[in-house]
């Protein structure tokens, strides 16, 4: 596959170059994204180089990540959106879909699109069986932790004797919580006052998808697929079930063991914290593998070792209404966000230009130099990605690098992966969740609550959006039905 | 001819059938005109009425017939009720002209024309209720795509306006500008919201409207309200633009045929025809279903009427056919009395009188009627016979009454248990003795226990069976096999009971057992072997001694002769001194064991034994030592008893030393005198320790058992006591058990002569005497024994006498003829015929008067006479001298 790179890019270049240019002397391409390294870092990077390729030059429009989804609603809504091409998370994809112009099938079809994982192929560049965006980014949630710490004798010790097995990556949430309830307020080795483990907890910060990757284990019952977010029958919210319940509680307490500031974390914080080594263990996209075990960025590099979603033995069944005990603990990997994509206008006056700007953010060259740098928020997507382990060794080393992919290839081949939600009106739904989460935090309402309350509010949106067509939409995000009608 | 009953019967019983007979063939005439006239009314009458109940129920089911098909829902239901009437139509118009047939100018004519007019009613309607269906059925999907569009249009303008409408109120775009023109757009998208769910209400309105007046108003307002979304399109953001616009292009469809409008108001229209119908469908099945009813009623009177006929016709013929049956039955009942019954019951009446007599014991009751031939005369002929059979039988039951009364009275008064058990172990006879020997209560038996029970209940009393031979045999296995066997058994009871039990079967299965009581039997077997035992120990103890006193005799004399060589032979003399000590623990031996055998001499005199007990008490203590505590108990009343004191006493130290040795000298000994019976005295040592075993009780009095440590006792201490006792006429008793100390009870015969009385002196007590030596005087020795012989001779020479020895009695008889100055005859008693030691004394005494005379002897014999002097082998040379001495000096 990596052969075909250079052909891919070749197809590109001379897409361009067979479209006459409709940009004007001293135009340039206007691309909006988010305001951080990551994805926005490579927007701008890519830029230049794409300047130098084409001599098309490539402005980039940066915007905090909440104020992205409005800034382009509004700007379709009233007509009034100055760019050629935004770089967006793949799940908002529904509800800007009217306002999209088609991915053009020479890049749809070309190798490097076609080696792109599926799951985070057509699952999140079509809707509505049309092709509208071109993924930049594959994203799940994977823990990492220290090892340094893990195999210290006198802190494995100690853990053993506090609870009584031996001290190892925690294999279900229950280990999970025991491990950071044990190293929080523990000095590392030679090191400050540690937190047992990091997750975000700010909104606006990503703190949605911890949540969801809590109940991923919970809320997916082997009998009834699809049923984490709604019924898939009847669209009636599942999110206030007694998994979700629990998810919550142990997702909350988990405060208790992180920093002080806890509240205040997002997901890029929890990251570079963890790098700078201020935590025991982490829950994060594989972002923190790569800046964790970077020695550029990193003060624990080498040091780093990671594990699969935490499992559980206990699952709810939506059906039943009880909690069912199966033979094993099981982890489910959950594709949290789902991953960046590139999308372009149709009001978009480039739009040629803009896909060919997206198509060089996206080759497998670009790729496989963002992949490798924890600051730009791209993780690997592409099979060939995962396939060849050594650029990874280069970058992590051995033991970090088979740690790394080992949890990637388990959790993109485990038998079941919890999708994220992907529907119009996603924003809102998250949005009534986010409400309810804040009052929670605060104290305000209980889990059982807030989680009914939230409930509630979907159901308003799902009647106000047409049941039918969001119980289709639902259905074919979870894999249930096919996606093309 | 008609002399028995069974013929006087058999004729009443032909006339009466004959009479049934002719009874039974009016009955048959008279239903065989109820049959003709049935057979009319089935004819034509029933048809008629059968035909009329059909159409009664065509008619209201007619009736029901334009409601049910109005009802139906579906195609298949409405063409099910279709099929259904015009089935009812078909059975309408045969049935009509069936009853027309059966019932001409009952007004049948009349329906006729109606039939064809509901028929042709009920089909238009069916039609019409077809096309009303179709409306239905277009008017459906009609609202299926109105709700696919209208959630399509909730999708077109859905997030939009939710995008808008947080931001608006979350107030958080960062572009103020680009904010208020956000939220100039939301008034369009609420509008297009709004009139988009307004337009589609209106449809939903339409497809049901009652009326086509409101269907009319809801057509207008739905145009109305296109034209306003028309118009609004321009102000959506231009991105929704083409969606919407076509979406809301579809709604035009709505105005075309195919649209709600048209389809409801086709089925509005269909709706009204229905109803029309309905009205003239209901009209004609209302009449038709009176027509029928007119019919039904008609036929229905004329069966009545035939009804009625038939009815009369049943009556009459049956209360005839019930008369003669009854006078039938009347007649018969007449005669069977006259002829049959009454007879039977004076004779049956006389033959139970005649019984009761017999029961209350009149031999000489006669039956009457014997000499009639019929049943009767049989009955009485039979019982007289029986009568006297009875009379033979209680004759012989009186004499097994009183042979049962008599064995009863023997087996309950007999000693001995008694059982009968049948073939299979059972008990079924015993006697009280029988359950007394087992201590059996008679609530344990009842008839019919099995044996196996009460063996369970012995063994748990710990009963022990054992054969003759003494071999055990276990209590549980006891009642198997052995009914065919005859045996003896023996019971052992824990407290030493003992049953014997003999068993012996019957011919025809089971057996019958005595149980005899056999403990004191058993006890005095064993008393008596036990005497037969010591007495034949004792005849070879003293045998024993006998020979060895002789034996000891040679050598005490031998040594004796030696004595004065020895007196200056220091060495020599401590050799011969040990050797003379030998020879007295030798001669001591053998005077126990001669005790033992009763053959020791005793000294007996009349002893307050309770003098003699409190005389040895310092002795005992002395001899038991510190770790002993002693003391007695000495019943005043004791009488006296005569034995020989000395050897009571030596008797009495045996046993406390006994009893010392078996408490290891650490304990208590007991010496207790009492009276025992008129008879008897009783001096009891106890000891408290460690007893004797049961097994080894038999055997404490043989010489040499011990159960002392190797040289601790000789083994005829005990035996000794024995020996002595018995001589003296009492008897020695044991009680011991391991553990349990043991007591030892010498029993001696209570003398009536007073204290003091004794003949013989007690001689220990003389003291000792200078050896008195002859003075030449002739002493003639006769000793069957040759060495002994020469020894006494020897002795007496060196006593100073003359001595002539002989070997038996004549060779003494020919030297006293020979040599006259022979004084002394000094012989053994036991010597071989023809002379013993007495007969020669005697003859040499009645040749010679003076001699005298001095007897010796191994055994231990009485002497011949009070006054004559015996002295017990060995002698000692000083004994020798003085007896001699004391013979020649009488």
């Amino acid at each position: 596959m990596n052969r075909l790179w250079p052909v891919a890019l070749m197809v590109v270049t001379l897409a361009l170059t067979g479209i006459g240019w409709a940009l004007g002397a001293g135009q340039s391409l206007r691309i909006l994204t988010r305001d951080t390294s990551a994805v926005g870092g490579p927007a701008l990077a890519h830029g230049h180089s794409f300047a130098r390729r084409t001599g098309i030059g490539v402005s980039v429009t940066q915007v905090p990540f909440e104020q992205l989804y409005d800034r382009v609603m509004l700007g379709f809504v009233t007509g009034d959106l100055d760019f050629d091409a935004l770089l967006i998370p793949s799940a908002w994809l529904p509800d800007f879909a009217p306002y999209l112009a088609p991915l053009p099938k020479a890049i749809r079809d070309s190798a490097a699109v076609t080696d792109i994982l599926p799951v985070y192929r057509k699952a999140l560049m079509c809707w509505q069986g049309r092709w509208l965006a071109l993924t930049i980014d594959g994203d799940l949630h994977m823990g990492a932790y220290r090892r340094d710490l893990f195999e210290d004798s006198a802190t494995r010790d100690a853990f053993l004797k506090a609870y009584g097995r031996p001290l190892a990556p925690p294999r279900t949430w229950a280990e999970y919580r025991d491990i950071a309830a044990f190293f929080k307020g523990r000095s590392g080795v030679n090191g400050p006052a540690l937190a047992g483990t990091l997750e975000a907890y700010a909104r606006g910060g990503q703190r949605i998808w911890y949540l969801f990757s809590h109940a991923a284990a919970y809320t997916n019952h082997p009998d009834h697929p699809g049923a984490m977010f709604f019924d898939p029958d009847t669209m009636k919210p599942a999110i206030d079930n007694q998994g979700w319940v629990r998810a919550l509680r142990e997702y909350l307490e988990l405060r208790r063991v992180g920093p002080a500031d806890v509240d205040g974390l997002d997901s890029e914080a929890v990251r570079t914290r963890f790098a700078a080594g201020e935590a025991a263990m982490d829950i994060d996209w594989a972002d923190t593998g790569v800046l964790a075990g970077d020695a550029r960025h990193s003060r624990i590099a080498g040091n780093v070792g990671f594990f699969v979603l935490p499992a559980s033995r206990e699952v709810w069944n939506p059906g039943t209404r009880i909690w069912d005990r199966l033979p094993r603990p099981r982890s489910v990997t959950f594709l949290a966000f789902g991953g960046w994509v590139g999308v372009v206008p149709a009001a978009s006056p480039n739009v040629d230009q803009a896909w060919s700007y997206l198509a060089w953010y996206a080759s497998p060259e670009n790729s496989a130099k963002d992949m490798l740098d924890g600051t730009t928020g791209i993780n690997p997507y592409r099979q060939s990605q995962l396939d060849d382990p050594n650029p990874w060794r280069e970058l992590l080393g051995e033991r970090q690098a088979a740690s790394y992919l080992g949890v990637l290839r388990a959790s993109l081949s485990a038998r079941q992966k919890a999708r994220d939600l992907r529907l119009p009106g996603y924003r809102a739904y998250i949005a009534a969740l986010e409400d309810q989460l804040d009052r929670m935090m605060a104290g305000r309402v209980s889990p059982e609550e807030g989680l009914r309350a939230a409930a509630r509010s979907w159901e308003a949106l799902t009647d106000r959006l047409g049941r039918n067509s969001q119980r289709r939409h639902y259905r074919q995000a979870m894999g249930l039905d096919s996606g093309t009608h | 001819m008609l002399a028995g009953i069974q013929w006087r019967l058999l004729l009443i019983l032909g006339l009466t059938v004959l009479a049934l007979l002719a009874a039974s063939a009016t009955a048959l005439i008279a239903l065989m005109e109820i049959r003709a006239e049935a057979a009319a009314v089935t004819k034509r009458a029933l048809p008629a009425s059968g035909a009329a109940l059909v159409l009664a129920r065509v008619g209201e089911r007619l009736q029901d017939r334009t409601p049910a098909l109005m009802a139906a829902k579906g195609a298949d239901a409405r063409r099910r009720q279709t099929e259904l009437l015009k089935q009812d139509l078909l059975l309408l118009g045969s049935e009509t002209d069936r009853l027309r047939h059966l019932h001409p100018g009952g007004g049948v004519e009349d329906l006729s024309g109606l039939a064809p007019a509901l028929a042709d009613d009920l089909r238009d309607l069916a039609n019409v209720l077809e096309a009303r269906a179709a409306y239905v059925t277009a008017l459906e999907h009609q609202r299926s795509v109105l709700m696919d569009l209208r959630d399509h249009v909730q999708q077109i303008l859905g997030p939009s306006i939710l995008a808008v409408a947080a931001a608006i109120d979350r107030q958080s775009t960062a572009d103020a500008t680009l904010f208020r023109r956000a939220a100039t757009t939301q008034g369009p998208l609420l509008d297009a919201e709004r009139l988009v769910g307004r337009a589609f209400s209106e449809l939903l309105i339409a497809a049901d409207a009652p009326t086509s007046q409101e269907l009319g108003l809801a057509h207008d307002t739905f145009k109305r309200i296109r034209y306003r979304l028309e118009a609004i399109i321009p102000s959506v953001p231009s991105g929704l633009r083409p969606e919407l616009r076509d979406a809301i292009g579809e709604l035009d469809d709505q105005l075309t045929l195919s649209g709600v409008f048209a389809l409801r108001a086709g089925e509005l229209a269909a709706l009204e025809r229905a109803d029309r119908l309905v009205t003239g469908s209901r009209r004609i099945a209302a009449a038709l279903k009176a027509g029928v009813d007119a019919l039904v009623l008609s036929a229905n009177e004329n069966i009545a009427r035939a009804a009625a006929a038939m009815g009369d016709t049943i009556l009459t013929n049956t209360v005839l056919f019930v008369a003669v049956s009854i006078a039938v039955v009347l007649l018969a009942t007449l005669l069977s009395y006259r002829f049959v019954v009454r007879d039977i019951s004076l004779n049956l009446r006389a033959v139970t009188r005649a019984m009761q007599r017999l029961a209350a014991g009149e031999r000489d009751a006669r039956v009457p009627a014997m000499e009639r031939r019929d049943e009767i005369g049989d009955l009485a002929r039979v019982f007289n016979v029986f009568k006297d059979q009875a009379f033979e039988v209680g004759a012989l039951h009186q004499q097994l009454l009183e042979k049962s009364n008599l064995l009863v009275a023997t087996f309950d008064n007999m000693n001995d248990g008694f059982t009968v058990c049948d073939a299979e172990g059972r008990l079924v006879a015993w006697n009280p003795q029988y359950l007394d020997l087992y201590g059996l209560s008679s609530d344990h038996i009842e008839f019919g226990t099995p044996l196996t029970r009460v063996h369970r209940m012995l063994a748990g009393g710990r009963a022990k069976v054992f054969t003759t031979l003494g071999q055990e045999v276990p209590l549980s296995t006891l009642a198997e096999g052995r009914g065919t066997l005859k045996e003896q058994l023996e019971v052992h009871f824990q407290g030493g009971r003992v049953v014997e039990l003999r068993r012996n079967p019957i011919p025809d299965g089971g057996f019958v057992t005595i149980h005899m009581d056999v403990t004191e039997r058993r006890a005095m077997e064993g008393q008596l072997r036990q005497a037969q035992k010591m007495e034949a120990v004792g005849q070879l103890t003293g045998g024993i001694a006998h020979d060895f006193n002789n034996i000891l005799g040679t050598i005490v004399g031998n040594l004796t002769f030696l004595e004065p060589a020895m007196r200056n032979e220091p060495a020599l003399r401590d050799r011969w001194k040990r050797a003379m000590a030998a020879a007295d623990r030798a001669a001591r031996q053998v005077e126990r064991l001669l005790a033992f055998s009763r053959r020791q001499r005793l000294a007996p005199e009349v002893v307050d034994v309770n003098s003699l007990v409190a005389g040895m008490l310092d002795l005992l203590e002395c001899s038991l030592g510190e770790g002993v505590a002693l003391s007695t108990e000495l019943a005043p009343d004791l009488p006296a008893v005569r034995v020989d004191p000395g050897q009571l006493e030596n008797a009495l130290m045996n046993l406390a030393i006994n009893a010392r040795d078996a408490t290891k000298g650490e304990g208590r000994i007991r010496i207790e005198t009492m009276r025992h019976g008129e008879e008897a005295a009783e001096i009891a040592v106890s000891d408290t320790g460690c007893g004797i075993p049961a097994e080894l009780l038999d055997r404490v009095f043989e010489p040499f058992f011990t159960t002392k440590a190797d040289g601790k006792g000789s083994g005829l201490g005990l035996s000794m006591v024995y020996g002595f006792v018995r001589q003296s006429g009492g008897e020695v008793h044991v009680d011991s058990a391991p553990g349990q100390g043991t007591t030892v009870r010498i029993r001696l015969p209570v003398t009536v002569e007073p204290a003091g009385a004794s003949a013989l002196a007690a001689s220990r007590d003389d003291g000792p005497l200078p050896m008195p030596r002859g003075n030449g005087d002739s002493v003639l020795v006769v000793d069957d024994n040759q060495d002994l012989l020469a020894v006494t001779a020897d002795q007496l020479r060196g006593l100073g006498y003359r001595v002539l020895a002989a070997s038996d009695g004549a060779a003494a008889l020919e030297a006293l003829e020979r040599e006259p100055g022979i004084r002394l005859l000094y012989t053994d008693m036991l010597m071989p015929p023809p002379w013993d030691g007495v007969g020669l004394a005697r003859e040499a005494v009645s040749r010679r008067p003076d001699l005298a005379v001095l007897f010796t002897s191994a055994e231990t014999l009485e002497p011949p006479d009070s006054s004559a002097q015996l002295l017990r082998k060995p002698v000692a040379l000083d004994r020798l001298a003085h007896a001699v001495r004391r013979a020649l000096s009488r």
